[in-house]
């Protein structure tokens, strides 16, 4: 049987002939070429979410039925001419689908319902099945290569567009008011964006079904490079990729595909394509100037925020110097008249000025009780203020940390005893003999200070002293663990900070300054040691730890 | 865990009917290759005599 074709010469590498009008490489090239890049762009931005991927799937699909549209103003091939046709006729539906469910995806952030995917799936069936049969299309015309559409294809898949259309608009209706004020604005520009395409996708191949005038379909793609853009831009924005960088590169792109698809145009068409590439410059260039604007005004705005912060921050730091001097000047001044009256009511107390009455003696001891605290507030807003300025001496000099906590338990037991706890000391030292390197007053201070606290927030129960080292990190350490009042796992930060006290401190121990443990721990940092703490809750107890370097 | 058992039930539903549209998919398209490429069954409508006489 002889072989007939249509009456011009055969494609030449399959898409190009002398039968193609001019305009249709420049269209369809473009309209692949940005859709593709821009799908693999935001795809290798993140491959494995799932909108990426669908993006990437729905712009290879419009690629490849955009080729085949080539090929077939291209061949002279009625066998060509039946297949091609047959598989856009296919891609075009599953391109609709795919939009809606990149809609979809992207407005509720999960896969449509197996309801959904089962309508889908039978919606789509009856064209998979058919698409080989005449109901699809009925034969082709050898004088202009083209086929006679069947019911299939001039109806059934203009009624499956019209109704995925739908169903994105519908579920874009119902979805977008849901969302959070900032994300509606771009759910639009995306919902708009795949409307427009799709719109434009088909309007001209609908129109030209049924006027036979398939010149007029491709108009539309000159539009897809924006569409692709606005899509791809939305999805950007949506998912938090790096907007600018992507934006910047997508713009580039289409830049280049403009300019360089001149390259492949007649010069007859020469103007026409120019002025197109024109208006992508203009937009594309406008884009990328507003966004360097932004990215300068934004960058002018930090500096006079820095600058702002700047001074703000020497202000705060010369008002801090001031109120370290005004508490150092302050406590200097009270302590001398303190000393003074601590030693006049011991004085007093003792019987030096005679026997006092039984009234007399307790409110003298009240004073001398009270000044003593007094004096010791006032020694720590001192050391405060000495740490602050950098003016804490440490005479730093080897001795037996072992044998100086088990004195300091000795001395205070008397005074656990005497609120009804236990104190005990312990040591797991071993061969190793407990030397540190430190100064001996301010480290004695630390811990009278730790199981002072201890006793203090230690209504009943028992505190226990335990000397350990870690010879390998060369390090001693003494925990004070008592069964206490315990603290939340938020607090024990909070500890360390200047004035701060645990939330339940009030409840069990009033007195304190919320110094005490901010002056420990600096102390044992300047020393090359920490003070640490912890404790499973409030009711379960704490542990505070004292680190020093080890010496032997 | 009730929700998640019913979504994953979904989803292999979901993954299967996605793999069976597929395969259709392909068949159809080899069997439209074949018919059309392969064994040229289709009705070519001579009309260049008349495209001419227009």
């Amino acid at each position: 049987m002889e072989i007939l074709y249509c009456p011009w010469d055969p494609a030449v590498n399959i898409f190009f002939s002398s039968n193609v009008p001019l305009l249709i490489h420049y269209s369809h090239f473009i309209a692949i070429f940005s859709a593709l890049a821009m799908a693999l762009l935001i795809f290798m931005s993140n491959p494995r979410l799932l909108v990426s991927r669908l993006y990437l799937i729905f712009a290879l699909l419009f690629s490849t039925w955009a080729l085949l549209d080539v090929s077939l103003w291209a061949t002279n091939d009625p066998a060509l001419v039946m297949f091609s046709w047959s598989i856009q006729v296919l891609l075009e539906p599953l391109i609709y689908a795919i939009a809606f469910y990149l809609f979809y995806l992207y407005l509720y952030r999960r896969p449509p319902s197996l309801k959904a995917n089962i309508t889908v799936t039978a919606l789509l069936l009856p064209l998979i099945l058919l698409l080989p049969t005449i109901y699809d299309l009925q034969d082709v015309h050898l004088s202009t290569c083209e086929a006679t559409e069947g019911p299939l294809a001039k109806y059934y898949t203009y009624f499956l567009n019209l109704f995925f259309v739908a169903l994105l608009i519908w579920f874009g209706k119902k979805r977008i008011p849901q969302l959070e004020v900032g994300k509606r604005k771009i759910a639009v520009l995306f919902g708009a964006g795949l409307l427009t395409f799709l719109l434009s996708f088909t309007s001209g191949n609908i129109i030209s079904s049924f006027t036979d005038n398939w010149v007029i379909s491709q108009y539309g793609l000159f539009g897809m490079p924006i569409f692709a853009f606005l899509i791809a831009y939305s999805v950007v924005r949506f998912e938090a990729f790096q907007i600018k960088v992507v934006s910047a590169k997508i713009l580039v792109v289409i830049l280049w595909a403009s300019v360089g698809s001149l390259l492949f145009i007649d010069a007859s068409l020469l103007n026409v394509t120019i002025g197109l590439t024109l208006v992508f410059t203009t937009v594309a260039g406008y884009l990328l100037v507003r966004s360097v604007t932004q990215e300068f005004r934004q960058r002018q705005q930090l500096e006079r925020l820095t600058a702002e912060l700047e001074h703000a921050n020497d202000r705060l730091k010369e008002l801090d110097k001031m109120k370290s001097e005004f508490v150092s000047i302050a406590s200097h001044q009270l302590r001398s008249p303190l000393t003074s009256i601590r030693g006049y009511a011991s004085m007093l107390s003792e019987g030096s000025f005679g026997k006092l009455p039984a009234q007399a003696q307790e409110a003298v001891d009240r004073i001398k009780e009270a000044s003593r605290l007094m004096s010791l507030s006032v020694e720590d807003y001192l050391n405060v203020s000495r740490i602050q300025s950098g003016n804490m001496k440490y005479e730093l000099s080897d001795f037996n940390l072992r044998d100086m906590v088990m004195k300091i338990v000795a001395d205070m037991r008397t005074e656990a005893t005497h609120n009804g706890l236990s104190l005990t000391f312990n040591d797991t030292l071993g061969e190793v003999e407990g030397l540190t390197h430190a100064d001996i007053g301010k480290t004695n201070q630390i811990l009278h200070n730790l199981i002072d606290n201890a006793m203090k927030y230690t209504p009943k129960g028992s505190i226990s002293v335990l000397v350990s080292a870690l010879p390998e990190k060369r390090i001693l350490r003494v925990d004070v663990k008592d069964t206490g009042v315990g603290m939340k796992p938020g607090t024990i930060e909070k500890l360390f900070e200047k004035f701060r006290r645990a939330d339940n401190a009030n409840g069990v121990n009033v007195s304190g300054t919320g110094l005490g443990l901010y002056i420990a721990r600096k102390m044992a940092q300047d020393m090359k040691g920490d003070v640490t703490a912890f404790s499973r809750g409030e009711g379960t107890g704490s542990t505070f730890t004292l680190t020093l370097p080890l010496v032997a | 865990m009730q929700q998640l058992a019913k979504d994953s039930t979904h989803n292999n539903w979901s993954q299967f009917l996605l793999a069976v549209v597929t395969v259709l998919t392909v068949s159809s398209i080899i069997v439209t290759f074949y018919n059309t490429m392969v064994l040229r069954n289709f009705v070519v409508v001579d009309d260049l005599d008349e495209a001419v006489a227009e």
